[in-house]
């Protein structure tokens, strides 16, 4: 149990994987223009961490070692194929906001990053936890940044307007890309140092 | 011993790509009236909103045009007359992707109303043009053709949306289309 928590905390925090991995930099800019968008597309994500890591880490004895990416590569193709036709049909809001981007999943080097680095070598339970973990933590920071972005562009955080547009004028580069950039860039440094000022402790 | 992995590799990739395909497979089944029935409340949403109370006939679209693909006769639920037209119309002069919307003009020859059904403009800026203040510019405009200005809405103006010209431009554009087929093609026929 303490390990299953203990891989779960990996992927919030020791080992995020927007903030120390550096990894799914497509998504994590593209889409954060507001806390609902960053939201949406770390909760679509995790959900498919959850199935590839499960049936890859279920596989992982059954895939050959030389043909184990294109495995993975339709492992994961059609999970997330399925969540875009069950958002398209069932939560159309959510597929209106994000569109484009559930097909990007697909290449998102996460999702092949776990089922490289963990998913084919654990077992299925663990396997689970640490998609959950790193979807979590996925969703996490690219909430937080959709969160920064959309406070300062546009006043608001998930759609509530917290800065009365008429006194407060909305920086419009935040909700840009350039603004994804400059934001993210002051979220790794804020997160280092936290992670610094541990450690010592 | 070499073709004999060769041939389990790919047999084995072979049964993964054939699983993974029949689960495509029915989830498609599974959800593509769903799926269907969701297009469909979005175009009714839409019909509704740009031609209050009205049903719908839908046309064949006549003639060289680049934005509309749908037009439908509305017949007012009242009296039993035309009471407009509804135009559908895809454009990808926005920011970002498709914008579709749609269009209600008045058999009086005045706009009723416009409305978008799906666009990828970025939050904040271009997605304005599916708030009420842009939206509402269009309402009782008579329907001729419209220009693009900064700071009135007066006549036949429309007030880009700061920060947002290219999307206000595809929006205006696109209903501009749809007053010329009025004016050419619904008013000359009959």
């Amino acid at each position: 149990m303490a390990k299953l928590m203990k891989l779960l905390k990996n992927g919030l925090f020791d080992e995020n994987p927007v903030l120390v991995q550096v990894l799914g930099m497509c998504p994590t800019l593209a889409v954060t223009s507001s806390a609902m968008n960053g939201l949406g597309m770390g909760l679509a994500t995790t959900s498919v961490l959850f199935g590839s890591n499960l049936v890859i880490s279920l596989l992982r004895k059954i895939i050959p070692a030389k043909v184990r990416i294109p495995a993975f590569i339709v492992i994961i193709a059609t999970f997330v194929t399925i969540v875009d036709l069950l958002l398209q049909g069932y939560i159309p809001a959510l597929y209106d906001a994000l569109g484009i981007f559930i097909p990007l999943i697909v290449v998102n080097c996460i999702v092949l990053g776990r089922a490289e680095a963990f998913a084919s070598k654990n077992g299925p339970l663990h396997a689970i936890f640490d998609g959950i973990g790193m979807g979590l933590g996925f969703s996490l920071a690219l909430t937080v940044l959709g969160a920064i972005r959309e406070f300062f562009g546009a006043g608001s955080i998930f759609g509530v307007q917290l800065l009365s547009t008429s006194w407060y004028q909305p920086i419009t580069i935040f909700i840009l890309a350039p603004g994804a950039f400059i934001v993210l860039g002051f979220m790794f440094a804020g997160f280092n140092k936290i992670k610094a000022s541990n450690t010592k402790g | 011993m070499k073709k004999d992995s060769i041939l389990k590799n790919a047999l084995i990739l072979f049964g993964i790509t054939l699983t993974a395909g029949l689960l495509l497979g029915f989830t498609y089944s599974f959800t593509v009236d769903a799926i269907a029935e969701q297009t469909k409340i979005k175009t009714e949403n839409a019909l509704a909103a740009v031609m209050d109370n009205s049903s719908f006939t839908e046309y064949d679209v006549e003639g060289d045009v680049e934005y509309i693909t749908r037009v439908y006769e509305a017949v007012s639920n009242n009296s039993g007359d035309v009471s407009g037209y509804a135009f559908q119309l895809e454009t990808t002069e926005g920011y970002d992707g498709t914008i579709n919307m749609m269009v209600g003009i008045n058999a009086d020859g005045t706009i009723n109303g416009i409305d978008i059904i799906s666009h990828t403009e970025t939050p904040g800026l271009g997605a304005q043009a599916d708030e009420d203040p842009f939206k509402s510019q269009f309402v009782n405009k008579s329907a001729s053709l419209l220009s693009l200005v900064k700071g009135n809405s007066n006549d036949q103006n429309i007030d880009a949306i700061g920060g947002a010209t290219i999307t206000s431009a595809a929006v205006t554009n696109a209903v501009n289309e749809a007053i010329i087929y009025y004016n050419d093609i619904i008013k000359e026929g009959n």
